[in-house]
């Protein structure tokens, strides 16, 4: 596919590698360019002695250079990358250097080993590979029940001293009061919980409306501490929110393999931010056929890359894999079947009636969803007193997220005309992450 | 009072202090909450807010907007550049390269184009800090970038309705908006305009739509400002001051007739026997008893103020012969610029005289003078040590044509080197428009020549630091062939000169020439 600079960039893992990037972006820096359907590769002069040797896998895109930063993509990946989307056509194809073939029949390889892999543990196993792991280490899952268990009891505790006490007296406790909460909560091995206390005491900062914010959070905590103390009378997909919510997650590979959702996903939108230790990726998928969202998570350490196989406006044919759920949405792609290829505008809701109706249904499966994912295929961005909203064409409302730092590029895009719009709604506002105009992909 | 509110106001001040009472239900939430054991007060409300806070969260439905759907954009005139020009745009705009956008944008607008929608907001931006680039982003922001900023009132001015209208209701900035674009299309009807509400006007609006008449600056003109620096003129000494300046840009305005009478017999053009001709000056004893018996209207003899190196009587005298159209002394004396210029520098007064000459040429865009000055010798040493400004003045109102064959024939025909020296460096990016191939060759095969030999006389750091912005203006056309062949194994510091030349040209031709390439056109 054709990837375009803003994509490029957005690859980038930090600001310094997108400027140094776009400074290697020229022609001149480099020698033996050469591209072939798969891979570009070159040879950058940095400060060393002999030039680096870079190369990109554009089926993924995956990235390896020969420099000693850390980086992924570095700078040089991202500038010869860059060079490639302007000016591939000038690129020679000589046929790919022994380095380059090398490392492309590597990447085969694992990618073999890893489907080998999946493909076996279906075949000659029944035991699926999460009870495999449970009888393997039958302590460990006991023990991590029995401390959290012990963490949500003091939290029960707290929170009734809370209301007892009443939510303005909370509102005046020091941050310690709100710490100490926390921290005993991720001693206890429910970091979900501790992330959910944490919440509780920036929300008692909130302008308007602090006791109404707190309150839902404290509800939904509540609600969380009763549905462990009976966990094991819940259906198993409940079960599995349950633990999800306290950051009981299950590994990768512990999911069925075989459980995969074919279909052409549309990549949405995607959100980065800042957590307490690592930097969070949110990918959101549609599916065009089954119009289906899925949630793809990614985590990085300060410093490191996020995956970056995904661009935003882009679609791939892929299997699916999702976590176990009552309300399905976070999942790993399993399966890829083709390339990522731009693609037009998806389908989505016509009106706020209906994604609200959608979000009411997938609360009353899952009440702790925190971020929705919000396909609306005709609305109209518009600015009113000094926030954004966006209209359907029956007049209803939805207010754009105050950290909409690109409003009013939103607002140019559209023209005052119904966009396709996609965007995250929590449940008060809606912070868009793309727009198709006349399928025409923007990310915000 | 809702079941939510009832719980919140019982959490706010505490169960401690209030029992959670609810009213008897049958709804689906009423029934569960009727459920809750109420005998434990903090275990009954704990479990209220556990069911109410989801059960209201899905239930929050959407505000209606009341007010009407904002009009949609008009349909767009001009088609949207392809993607490939866009992503150009959106890296000047980001930061990179911005220096080219100028020119990308005057480029855009002789092809027809708008820009793409996306980068209108970072656009104006862009142009509310940098005024120059409003009048190219009004040509090229479409439909949509007129509908998007009627929306942002920090956007007024690309707006701004543009009809006459808006000279009676629009702020000032849209109004001198207005008077400078018709001054550029109608300068007679642009002077009726302003002389329609002159009278009502205040005096810093009086001196900004002045200043504004700069543009398309004629004869016409001259009664209307005489009229301003008359006796019983405008009030205001800035405007007056104004109007002066524009006045002494007119060649055959009575107030520069009436400078020239009261200069030209200060000088005088002289050739002693077997010695060079030499201009003679003979200022007055009193200066200020000069001054005050040859008042013109309201015109204040000054002496020029930006320079430090001459003494009062010099920067007086300077100023005075920058106010006299140069050609009044090829005609006074019968002789050329060239020689006239000769003479100024053979005399006692010649630094003085010589920049008085600049001035005025620049002053009065005289081209038959710039060309005299960048032959001169001494008169290229007064320029380039001057301030920066004076080689801006000199060439402002010489047409760049004119101007760019008067520096063709400057370098290529130097026989002293360095042909590029520090004056040349000044005009040249004084150009202000993109350079003819010759130009472009002569100065690059020069540059090249200096980086070779590495000499670091007088000027070679002008240089260095001027190549980045030759980038600017040489023709991108032969970006490949003024890109090649620079020396390898030049030192470090021409070396980072040159890569950025390569950089910033290789950037600029591609970014223009996405603007031409037939791609992806769509309205």
């Amino acid at each position: 596919m054709n990837f375009s600079p803003e994509q490029i960039i957005g690859l980038a893992p930090d600001a310094p590698s997108a400027k140094a990037g776009r400074s290697l972006a020229t022609a001149h820096k480099w020698s033996e360019l050469g591209c072939d359907e798969r891979a570009a590769w070159g040879e950058c002069q940095g400060s060393g002695k002999d030039p680096y040797r870079t190369q990109i896998d554009l089926t993924e895109p995956a990235f390896r250079c020969t420099c000693p930063s850390r980086k992924v993509p570095c700078k040089h990946a991202l500038g010869l990358f860059l060079l490639f989307a302007a000016e591939g056509q000038t690129f020679a194809r000589p046929g790919r250097p022994e380095w380059v073939a090398e490392w492309l029949e590597k990447r085969n390889q694992q990618s073999q080993r890893a489907r080998k892999k999946e493909a076996a543990e279906v075949s000659n196993d029944a035991t699926p590979p999460k009870q495999k792991r449970a009888a393997k280490k039958p302590g460990r899952a006991y023990d991590r029940r029995a401390r959290v268990s012990a963490g949500l009891a003091e939290l029960e505790l707290w929170l009734r001293d809370l209301v007892r006490r009443g939510l303005a007296d909370a509102q005046s406790q020091p941050t310690k009061y709100w710490e100490q909460m926390t921290a005993r909560l991720v001693d206890a091995q429910a970091p979900g919980a501790a992330r959910r206390v944490r919440e509780l005491s920036s929300a008692t900062a909130y302008a308007g409306g602090w006791a109404e914010a707190v309150l839902s959070r404290i509800g939904l905590l509540y609600l969380l501490v009763e549905a462990f103390k009976r966990i094991d009378t819940l259906p198993e997909p409940v079960q599995a929110d349950v633990r999800a919510c306290l950051g009981w997650t299950i590994k990768e590979e512990e999911l069925p393999a075989d459980a995969g959702v074919r279909d052409c996903w549309v990549v949405a939108g995607q959100f980065t931010y800042e957590g307490e230790k690592l930097r969070i990726q949110r990918t959101w998928l549609r599916g065009e056929t089954s119009a289906r969202d899925a949630l793809l998570l990614d985590f990085a350490a300060p410093g490191q890359p996020l995956k970056a196989n995904l661009l935003p406006g882009a679609s791939l044919d892929a299997e699916l894999v999702f976590y176990p759920s009552n309300f399905p949405l976070r999942a790993v792609v399993s399966r890829r079947h083709s390339r990522p290829e731009p693609c037009g505008s998806p389908r989505g809701h016509a009106t706020v009636e209906s994604l609200l109706n959608a979000y009411a249904e997938a609360l009353a499966r899952n009440p702790w969803i925190e971020v929705f994912p919000a396909m609306l295929c005709e609305v109209v961005p518009v600015r009113r007193e000094g926030g954004w909203i966006v209209r359907d064409s029956g007049g209803r409302l939805l207010p754009l997220s105050p950290r909409l730092r690109r409003g009013w590029e939103v607002l140019a895009l559209s023209g005052g005309n119904t966009v396709t719009l996609f965007g995250e709604w929590d449940g008060q506002h809606l912070l868009p992450l793309g727009v198709w105009v006349e399928g025409r992909y923007s990310r915000i | 009072m809702s079941v939510w509110q009832n719980i919140l106001g019982v959490a706010a001040i505490g169960t401690e202090r209030q029992e959670l009472t609810l009213s008897p239900s049958g709804s689906l939430l009423g029934r569960a909450l009727n459920g809750l054991d109420v005998s434990d007060r903090e275990g009954a409300l704990l479990g209220a807010v556990a069911l109410a806070s989801p059960h209201r969260q899905a239930g929050l439905g959407a505000a209606t907007d009341n007010l009407p759907p904002p009009e949609p954009c008009a349909p767009e005139q001009l088609p949207r550049c392809n993607a490939a020009a866009g992503r150009r745009l959106g890296l000047m705009l980001g930061g990179e390269f911005r220096e080219v956008l100028p020119e990308w944008l005057a480029s855009l607008r002789r092809a027809g184009l708008r820009v793409p929608e996306e980068h209108l907001p970072a656009l104006f931006d862009k142009a509310n800090k940098e005024r120059a680039l409003r009048p190219l982003v009004v040509e090229v922001m479409g439909s949509r970038g007129r509908w998007l900023a009627a929306q942002n009132p920090a956007w007024s001015w690309a707006s701004a309705d543009l009809g006459p209208d808006a000279w009676e209701t629009g702020g000032l900035e849209e109004r001198l908006t207005l008077l400078r674009s018709l001054r550029a299309t109608d300068a007679g009807k642009a002077r009726e305009l302003l002389l329609s509400t002159w009278k009502s006007e205040y005096a810093k609006e009086r001196e900004a739509f002045l200043e504004a008449l700069h543009v398309g600056l004629c004869d016409e003109d001259e009664p209307f400002l005489n009229e301003l620096l008359e006796l019983f003129g405008d009030r205001s000494a800035p405007v007056r001051l104004t109007a002066g300046e524009l006045l002494l840009r007119l060649p055959a305005s009575r107030l520069t007739r009436h400078v020239g009478e009261r200069v030209c017999p200060l000088l005088s053009y002289k050739k002693p026997p077997r010695r060079k001709p030499l201009i003679e000056v003979s200022l007055p004893d009193d200066l200020d008893e000069w001054k005050s018996k040859n008042r013109v209207y309201a015109l204040t003899w000054t002496a020029a103020t930006d320079t430090h190196t001459l003494g009062e009587k010099a920067r007086w005298l300077l100023q005075a012969v920058g106010w006299v159209p140069p050609a009044v002394w090829c005609r006074l004396w019968g002789k050329s610029p060239g020689e006239v210029l000769e003479a100024a520098l053979n005399g006692e007064w010649g630094e003085a005289l010589s920049r008085g000459f600049i001035e005025a040429a620049g002053q009065h865009g005289d081209a038959e003078w710039v060309n005299a000055i960048a032959a001169n010798e001494h008169a290229r040493a007064v320029l380039a040590g001057w301030h920066n400004k004076v080689a801006a003045r000199l060439v402002s109102n010489v047409p760049p044509e004119r101007l760019e064959t008067i520096l063709f024939k400057d370098i290529v025909g130097r026989k002293k080197e360095p042909r590029l020296d520090a004056a040349a460096v000044n005009l040249l990016l004084e150009l202000r428009t993109e350079w003819k191939a010759e130009l472009s060759r002569a100065v690059v095969a020069d540059a090249k020549g200096r980086v070779k030999s590495d000499m670091e006389k007088d000027g070679a750091w002008h240089l260095n630091s001027a190549l980045k912005q030759f980038a600017l203006y040489v023709s991108h056309d032969l970006a490949d062939e003024l890109s090649a062949g620079w020396p390898e194994d030049a030192h470090a510091s021409w070396r980072k000169a040159v890569e950025e030349f390569q950089s910033v040209l290789n950037f600029r031709r591609d970014a223009l020439r996405a603007i031409v390439k037939e791609e992806e056109v769509v309205l």
